[in-house]
């Protein structure tokens, strides 16, 4: 299968008050063409920033070294009008907080409606007609009462469905979607969930991180974990929740409510990052001697990999 | 120990039609205790959650605080009540303010009220015990917002949130954006929380899960109405919406259902919705009790 978009040791550091924070330290992943792959992981482990840096969206305060290389093109390397010119309609980015990434003074229709008239349709009377047909997608109803709303009077589940029919408005080829289910009910999820199946029926490739793992199961074809800064395991999606490898990822799924919710114990420190040993070991109740160098990312077969030493 | 009674909100958006978003709600809480609010977005959970706190007017109802009566008091004597009720709010990227440093925002409450600052302690040791509390790095705090990921902002919410020791809690959805383990600690530090500071949660969730582990009692909300609450209701189902959310699996492969027609005017909320549905639920049916539970529906037995 033909990688669509790919990161070869990518690092993204954030400066800030004095500090370094190596928010993305040393990932390569590569995304397969019309292929759903779900990045799960710890808060602060860098998923939102990998999703930013692979559109070429970050912040000035950071530095950003490796390749990101979407049909071929590195993005890095690109001028900002170059980028914008991909990012509207080959790459979509659905943010993860839904309160600020809607423009208070705009109305939903309209913001929503913004991306189909820069590159899909000229016509406003037939931007507004897909907009109502969006709406009506993510169950915004009734459409016609909704479309002219401004983004205070919508709860955070609608607003949410909003930033997901913005995100696909422009009919990307990748869709990258951070957190799309964050903070709506089950039916909603639902609906978020038959969505994205219906983007991915016609062959958009997605990226999407997520907490919920439920939902990863349904909609993914691989998962990837993430923490501190690092893929720690990469898996086809069955295997993997039939049996996760890193000793992070059982602690995940130990933490489920289902499971009895319990958390791992220990919390990340930013000075895991450098004494040069697996990132999990102060929290890892497997860790051995060996361990205080870190491992690589093992390749396990073709398209699955893991990094602990209890795989070598 | 608060209790709201009768409690709707309707807005009144200009050139739209009206949103009844909380609907005749009786609502109780009792010290200590821990009530789980469920319900689909937009049924009006979050805008609930404000009218306990007084911070919009409700359009009818009233709100007890410790057997005194909320609804008629002026901002002056509210302000003193509400360091007695925390909320931490389902987004905290906007619940801190973004150009002041994380451990500002923490230690605003002591700006705010001075005299709440235990005897001879200084605002500097406060934060650093309540930074130790929650589980954060002095260094993160002085950080701002938008430089910190969600676990670690929503941690620093609820460090303001516990500074002034409440008696109360509100958490609207506190864990929807943080991963499943974070999710666990930061539960398991509001329940230690509540053992250590005695106060009460109102744990507002979509996750059914977490509503099962945490709460004493649960409360289904559905279209600005609470329809059925009590202890086992995630269990034991009654209430046609109840059994419809729970019986929802993880696969999200189950077809939604549309509303069937609109809601005559009068009738019960879910009546578009409802399989069970008789010509009585034209009416909107009281809150009854029956056995373990309160619930608003005709199809269940007079007690
Ligand atoms: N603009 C910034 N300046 C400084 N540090 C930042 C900035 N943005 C993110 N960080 C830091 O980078 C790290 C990774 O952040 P990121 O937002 O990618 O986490 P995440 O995995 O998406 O977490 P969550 O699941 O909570 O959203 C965090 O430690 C965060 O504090
Ligand atoms: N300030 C407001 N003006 C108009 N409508 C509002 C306002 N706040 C909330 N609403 C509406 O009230 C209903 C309930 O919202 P909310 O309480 O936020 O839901 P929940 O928290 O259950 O998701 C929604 O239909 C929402 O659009
Ligand atoms: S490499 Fe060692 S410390 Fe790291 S996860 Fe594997 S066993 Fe644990
Ligand atoms: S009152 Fe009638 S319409 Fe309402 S939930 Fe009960 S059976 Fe259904
Ligand atoms: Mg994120
Ligand atoms: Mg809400």
């Amino acid at each position: 299968m033909d990688t669509i978009l790919e990161a070869q040791k990518l690092h993204v550091h954030f400066f800030a008050s004095g500090n370094v924070t190596r928010a993305v330290d040393g990932v390569d992943i590569s995304i397969r063409e019309s292929e759903t792959l779900a990045v799960i992981g710890e808060s602060g482990s860098g998923k939102s920033v990998l999703g930013l840096a692979l559109l070429g969206l970050l912040p000035a305060n950071c530095t950003v070294a490796g390749i990101v290389r979407y049909r071929g093109t590195d993005l890095l390397t690109l001028s900002e009008r170059e980028l914008e010119t991909i990012r509207g309609s080959k790459l979509a980015w659905v943010p993860q907080n839904p309160a600020g990434a809607m423009n208070p003074s705009m109305t939903v229709g309209a913001q929503i409606g913004e991306p189909i008239y820069l590159h899909v349709e000229k016509n406003r009377s037939i931007v507004r007609k897909k907009v109502l047909e969006l709406l009506q997608f993510v169950r915004i109803t009734p459409p016609e009462e909704r479309i002219d709303s401004y983004p205070y009077s919508f709860s955070g589940g609608m607003l949410q469905r909003s930033l997901v029919a913005m995100g696909i408005a422009g009919l990307p080829e990748v869709l990258i979607a951070d957190e799309p289910t964050k903070g709506i009910d089950i039916m909603n999820r639902q609906s978020v969930s038959a969505l994205l199946r219906a983007l991915r029926e016609k062959g958009i490739t997605l990226l999407v991180i997520t907490h919920d793992l439920s939902f990863a199961r349904s909609l993914a074809d691989r998962i990837a974990v993430m923490y501190s800064g690092r893929i720690m395991e990469i898996r086809e999606k069955e295997s993997f929740f039939n049996g996760p490898l890193h000793p992070y990822a059982r602690g995940m799924l130990l933490s489920l409510p289902e499971n009895g919710l319990h958390p791992i114990s220990g919390r990340t420190r930013e000075s895991d990052k450098y004494d040069g040993g697996c990132r999990f070991r102060s929290r890892c109740t497997y860790a051995i001697e060996r361990c205080r160098v870190e491992p690589p990312l093992i390749t396990l077969q073709e398209g699955s990999a893991v990094r602990c030493w209890l795989y070598d | 120990m608060i209790e709201g009674r009768g409690l709707t909100k309707i807005f009144n958006p200009p050139g739209k039609n009206r949103i009844i978003a909380v609907d005749g709600v009786d609502i109780q809480i009792n010290t200590g205790e821990t009530l789980a609010l469920v319900g689909e977005s937009g049924c009006g959970k979050s805008t609930l959650s404000r009218l306990l706190l007084l911070l919009i007017p409700p359009t009818s109802g009233e709100v007890f605080f410790e057997g005194q009566n909320l609804t008629g008091l002026n901002e002056k004597k509210l302000r003193l009540i509400r360091r007695k009720i925390q909320i931490v709010h389902q987004q905290p990227e906007s619940a801190l303010n973004p150009r002041w440093k994380v451990a500002d925002s923490i230690c605003e409450p002591f700006r705010i009220h001075p005299d709440a600052l235990p005897h001879g302690r200084q605002v500097g040791e406060e934060l650093e015990k309540l930074l130790g509390l929650v589980g954060l790095e002095p260094e993160q705090a002085s950080r701002y917002p938008h430089q910190l990921s969600g676990g670690e902002l929503q941690r620093a919410v609820i460090a303001r949130a516990i500074a002034l020791e409440p008696a109360l809690i509100i958490c609207d959805e506190p864990t929807s954006m943080l991963d499943v383990s974070t999710q666990a600690a930061i539960v398991r530090l509001l329940q230690s929380l509540q053992q250590k500071l005695g106060c009460a949660l109102l744990f507002i969730t979509h996750d059914q899960g977490l509503a099962h582990m945490i709460g004493d009692r649960t409360a289904i909300m559905f279209g600005g109405q609470v329809v059925e609450e009590g202890k086992g209701v995630l269990d034991r189902p009654l209430h046609p919406f109840t059994r419809r959310i729970t019986s929802i699996s993880d696969s999200c492969t189950l077809p939604l259902t549309e509303p069937q027609g609109v809601r005559p005017p009068g009738s019960c909320v879910y009546y578009q919705f409802c399989p069970k549905k008789t010509e009585k639920c034209l009416h909107n049916p009281e809150m009854r009790e029956y056995k373990d539970r309160r619930m608003r529906c005709h199809k269940i037995p007079h007690a």
